[in-house]
């Protein structure tokens, strides 16, 4: 039995099968998304709205999807196509959909990561873990073996938190354009590594090109199909990301202008003025 | 499974599957001599002279029918769960980048070794399904092993312990016959769409030519297709916490000259040959495993790699092997020749009883 997805080389069977390591994964992170959590909430004056809380909680399924058979076994050694969709719920969906559960912190929580250094190391990491888990030298060295994909799988989760943390979890300001900029700048990697798999003439991965095949399945045209879910499903999220952030800080800007006028209003109203 | 074995040294192995990186105990990075991405053989393989029945039922003389053409042989079945889907997927995707003349100058001829369930009608949508050109030959499993004997590969083996669903361990490498005749190349399990897309232009007569490129392989990393050493049986056991697995076989060496196994390659981070010694003696005595790089065979005689024996170590596999699954592995010996195998995984608590009886491949 094994105890994580990884590139087997036996043919694809539907024949469910445990992975009893990342049953232990997820609830590690589970364990430690409510540890933060209450520790979250403690500070906080109010408790955070329930679908903050549910958020979360659907952050914790994906994981747990992205990992488990199906979509984990399909991912570490057949499709290329479902390890790109694990990839996106690994680092694209899951982690802001988990630091939206946690809420959005007090104030002053999160100041280190939201200082310049801080959020350049965070793009940087991002891109950087990324790119690496996506080499071919590095895919095909490590998806063989279940350590090699775990370090994969835990690495987009953690490369994830890591980028999404100074969009979601600063209580301290960090301006809308620097947010739009830096989800952009951020995403480069990713953007660039679906165009190499929709314009590559060949196979990239040894892992997949060579795994036995699944019926109706070309590994190009599958290399394919995993270029375009990373571009249109990836694109999908930074810009549905980026218009949350533009129409967070048109409301912000509304607020402050209805204030201005508000506190202008009262000022004319005074006697005497 | 059967991850990329072996005996296909490519040119981009440090960027191919981790299996085929391992191929052969090649040399990372090293491109065949010749610049040729497969397996060069020093001295050429004569176009083997046989006749099949197509899948139409009409006879196929190979020899006539291929002869100035470059030609590729396999012998495999359709049932396959890995090595002859993948191969023929990959050869198909790489002749369609050729131009209609190269095309036309190209046969893929594929003999079935299971035409039990192999039918005239399913190697024709089999092998339809990857390029309609594809030639299907299928006779009985005599005929299938005689034909396979001609170029010196090793006798297809059915594994009769998994029912109706049976598999077949059968030579896992494409022999590439170029136009000229005989075959320079061969290419093993491994072998990426990339190195058929490179190398094809060179066997076809490109700027190098087949001949020089093979010209350029009498180099002491040819290999040669040598003839009565056979791989009798060989199995691999279950990866041990993916650190290391065993591998058993019996070679007879039915030639009139002794020879060496020198080396096997098997997709794992390192193969060696050990021997089994024991120190000391009584209660004291104990057993150690001592890396060796040369077993003998004596001129008709066997070599068996067993339990406490001679035997080969697969350190660090590139998958963690299961029973049920197979690993193609090359054995090298100092004659020039080279044998693949399919063997199958096996606990090990089944190898002395699989060594002794029959199975295995």
């Amino acid at each position: 039995m094994q105890w994580w997805c990884s590139a087997r080389a036996v043919p694809w069977s539907w024949e469910w099968r445990p992975y009893p390591g990342v049953w232990l994964f997820v609830l590690l992170v589970a364990a430690l998304y409510l540890l933060i959590r209450r520790r979250q909430d403690r500070l906080r004056a109010e408790p955070p709205p329930g679908w903050r809380r549910r958020a979360g909680w659907l952050g914790l399924v994906l994981v747990w999807l992205a990992l488990d058979w199906p979509i984990g076994a399909l991912g570490a050694g057949y499709l290329s196509s479902v390890h790109s969709t694990q990839f996106l719920l690994l680092t694209f969906i899951a982690p802001p959909l988990l630091l939206v559960g946690l809420g959005p912190g007090p104030p002053g929580e999160g100041r280190r990561g939201s200082t310049l250094m801080g959020i350049l190391a965070a793009a940087l990491s991002f891109n950087v873990g990324v790119l690496g888990t996506h080499l071919p030298r590095v895919v095909d060295a490590l998806m063989p073996t279940q350590p090699g994909m775990f370090a994969i799988d835990a690495a987009w989760l953690l490369a994830g938190l890591v980028f999404w943390r100074p969009v979601l979890l600063t209580g301290r300001p960090f301006h809308p354009m620097a947010r739009i900029g830096y989800i952009f700048w951020g995403t480069l990697a990713h953007t660039g590594i679906g165009v190499w798999f929709l314009l590559a003439r060949l196979p990239l991965y040894g892992v997949f090109e060579l795994a036995p095949p699944i019926p109706g399945y070309d590994p190009l045209s599958d290399q394919q199909l995993a270029g375009g879910i990373m571009e249109l499903v990836g694109m999908l999220i930074i810009f549905g990301a980026v218009s949350l952030v533009a129409l967070r800080w048109m409301q912000q800007e509304n607020r402050l202008e209805q204030e201005n006028r508000e506190r202008l209003a009262r000022k004319e109203q005074l006697p005497g003025t | 499974m059967t991850r990329s074995p072996a005996a296909g040294c490519t040119a981009r192995l440090g960027a191919a599957l981790a299996a085929a990186v391992l191929l052969a105990g090649c040399s990372a990075d090293a491109p065949m001599p010749g610049g040729l991405h497969g397996t060069v053989l020093s001295e050429p393989l004569p176009r083997p002279h046989f006749t099949l029945p197509d899948v139409s039922g009409e006879p196929y003389d190979f020899a006539a029918r291929t002869a100035g053409k470059l030609t590729f042989l396999f012998f495999g079945y359709t049932y396959c769960p890995d090595v002859c889907p993948v191969h023929m997927a990959s050869l198909a995707a790489a002749l369609k980048g050729l131009s209609y003349e190269d095309r036309e100058r190209v046969e893929v001829v594929f003999v079935t070794v299971d035409p039990e369930r192999d039918t005239p009608e399913r190697l024709r949508a089999w092998l339809g399904a990857f390029d309609a050109r594809f030639v299907g030959l299928r006779g009985t499993v005599e005929q299938a092993t005689a034909a396979a004997a001609l170029p010196a590969l090793p006798p297809a083996v059915r594994d009769e312990g998994s029912g109706e669903n049976y598999t077949v361990g059968h030579a896992a490498s494409v022999i590439a016959f170029s136009p000229e005749g005989p075959a320079r190349v061969l290419y093993p399990f491994g072998t990426r769409r990339e190195d058929w897309v490179h190398d094809l232009p060179i066997l076809l007569g490109g700027a190098d030519g087949p001949d020089a490129a093979a010209a350029g392989a009498a180099g002491p990393q040819a290999v040669a297709p040598g003839n009565g050493l056979l791989v009798v049986k060989a199995f691999v056991t279950r990866a041990h916490m993916a650190q290391a697995a065993a591998l058993y076989a019996l070679i007879e060496n039915r030639t009139a000259a002794a020879d060496t196994l020198v080396e096997v390659a098997a997709p794992a981070g390192r193969t060696e040959l050990h021997e089994t010694v024991h120190e000391g003696s009584g209660a004291a005595m104990r057993m150690q495993m001592r890396p060796v790089t040369r077993i003998a065979i004596p001129a008709g005689g066997a070599l068996r790699l067993a339990p406490g024996g001679y035997h080969a170590m697969l350190i660090r596999p590139a998958f963690e092997w299961q029973p049920g699954d197979t690993v193609t592995t090359v054995f090298r010996f100092a004659s020039g020749t080279v044998r693949t195998v399919a063997a199958p995984v096996v606990g090990p608590e089944d190898v002395a009883r699989l060594m002794d009886g029959g199975g295995g491949r």
